[in-house]
């Protein structure tokens, strides 16, 4: 579905990403972790085509992200902090792109958006703005607002970082609620928990490049002492 | 008390003529539309200022340094006196027009540029991976925040603008002042027509700051929703009490 070919990107001379090949395929779910700095967040923003790239290339089904904005409409993502338009009400936040980017009848875009704010449980709060809104409500309507554009593949920035750790469980679980509809997904988080119980495919960057690319299942059996071992067992130790 | 109330007469029947009628008229034309010239171009400055391309940066930058550093004065008599050697005749109006319009771009630039990049990275980033193009962004992300920013600032050029209208005077447009001072030379009476002229500038401003406030309440969306919330909570109250009398 998505194809990463030979990936390099640097920012002031400081390389990020250091040749990084990746492939994932529709229904798969992905999971980034690895050290902060490790280039797992510039790779999602390249994905989505928000970054622009000194060399390789990546296509959606077949057609380069970087060549027009169609190619890459149907790849949505989410943010560690939200992003909400604070000028317009949760319902209108969804209903926006929709509205002006694919220009489609305001009855069906309606009749959509209220349907996505009762998958994220909440329609009552539809007329509301971000800021009387909670973080983990904020980031429930933003991933109802990257869905209203019917995405085929769906990233997610460490969507749970910014919030308190009684925000997290709402926010991982519709996040689980879409994984079970099939849509093919790409994480990065810090959960461990909650990558070993979505993911099916757990990618370790570190220092700019791909070190381990695994099945979910198979963690467990990697070699002690290798990267990968060391930064879960860190990990663990919070 | 008498020479009072003879003065209150006089100024009222300045105030009530036709010539004071159309001086306040004229005064108020040109404030809005030099202002609402000074704001388009100024928009357009602001973006050439954010630009990646740096002849737009330095063209923008050299116009504002430009136009700030002369005073407006010289570059209303400049346009009236000095182009004319060109063979470029203008009116009044159209002199006092171009010159305030062209000074108040330079300020306004500044006022819409911090404006614009107050808007946090992350909102374009959001409205980009939304599919927005950079027009769509800026139409229906980024300005309706920014404007928020650059009302009050804008309020209060609007009404450095009503007060700078008086220079138009000079190049002859017959403004409150211009047309205070001709009556006043028919009959020696400053005091009466000066304040004719005091009073239609203060009532201005009072209506432009009025016209500020409303627009600030209005685009506060997040208040209104919260005005609108209570009232909603207090009807259903009201409705929930007769229901249970009932």
């Amino acid at each position: 579905m998505i194809k990463i070919e030979a990936l390099t990107k640097s920012y002031h001379g400081r390389e990020i990403l250091k040749n990084v090949n990746l492939e994932i395929k529709e229904g798969e779910r992905v999971v980034i972790i690895g050290p902060s700095g490790s280039g797992k967040s510039t790779l999602l923003r390249c994905m989505a085509g928000l970054e622009s790239v000194d060399s390789g290339g990546i296509s959606f089904e077949g057609k380069d992200i970087f060549a027009t904005r169609k190619n890459r409409s149907e790849i949505g993502m989410v943010f560690q902090s939200f992003d909400l338009f604070p000028h317009l009400s949760a319902m209108e936040n969804i209903m926006l792109a929709p509205n002006i980017v694919r220009k489609e009848k305001e009855q069906a875009v309606r009749e959509r958006a209220l349907r996505l704010l009762d998958r994220v449980h909440l329609m009552e709060h539809k007329d509301h703005y971000p800021e009387q809104l909670s973080g983990g409500q904020q980031q429930r309507i933003a991933i109802a607002r990257a869905l209203a554009m019917n995405p085929k593949l769906m990233l997610f920035d460490e969507p749970t970082s910014a919030l308190d750790p009684e925000m997290t469980g709402e926010v991982l679980d519709v996040i689980g609620d879409v994984v079970k509809d099939g849509m093919t997904v790409v994480i990065v988080t810090h959960e461990m928990g909650f990558a070993r119980r979505v993911g099916d495919r757990i990618i370790f960057m570190d220092g700019g490049i791909v070190v381990e690319d695994v099945p979910a299942a198979k963690l467990a059996e990697l070699p002690k002492h290798s990267r990968l071992d060391q930064f879960l067992s860190q990990l663990n130790h919070f | 008390m008498e020479g009072f109330l003879e003065h209150v007469n006089g100024v009222f029947d300045y105030m009530t003529s036709q010539t004071f009628a159309a001086a306040a008229a004229n005064t108020l034309k040109l404030t809005l539309l030099a202002q609402l010239l000074g704001v388009a171009l100024g928009f357009l400055l602001a973006l050439g200022k954010m630009s990646k391309w740096s002849v737009l940066n330095s063209a923008a930058n050299g116009y504002i340094w430009f136009f700030r550093g002369i005073p407006v004065l010289v570059q209303l008599i400049f346009v009236f006196n000095a182009l004319p050697q060109f063979g470029i005749r203008l009116s009044g109006f159209e002199c006092a027009l171009i010159a305030l319009a062209l000074n108040e771009a330079a300020y306004m630039a500044e006022i819409i540029r911090s404006g614009l990049s107050a808007v946090s990275k992350g909102q374009k980033r959001a409205a980009h991976v939304l599919g927005m193009n950079n027009w769509q962004t800026m139409r229906h992300v980024v300005l309706p925040q920014a404007v928020r920013l650059i009302v009050p600032p804008t309020g209060n050029q609007f009404i450095g603008m009503l007060k700078t209208s008086a220079m138009a005077s000079v190049v002859g447009y017959m403004d409150l002042l211009l047309t205070a001072q001709q009556a006043a030379s028919a009959t020696f009476n400053y005091v009466d027509t000066l304040i004719a002229a005091v009073i239609y500038y203060l009532v201005f401003t009072a209506l432009f700051t009025l016209l500020q406030g409303y627009i600030e309440r209005k685009m506060d969306v997040v208040k209104a929703s919260e005005r609108k919330q209570k009232l909603l909570i207090a009807k259903s109250g009201i409705s929930g009490e007769s229901r249970s009398a009932a």
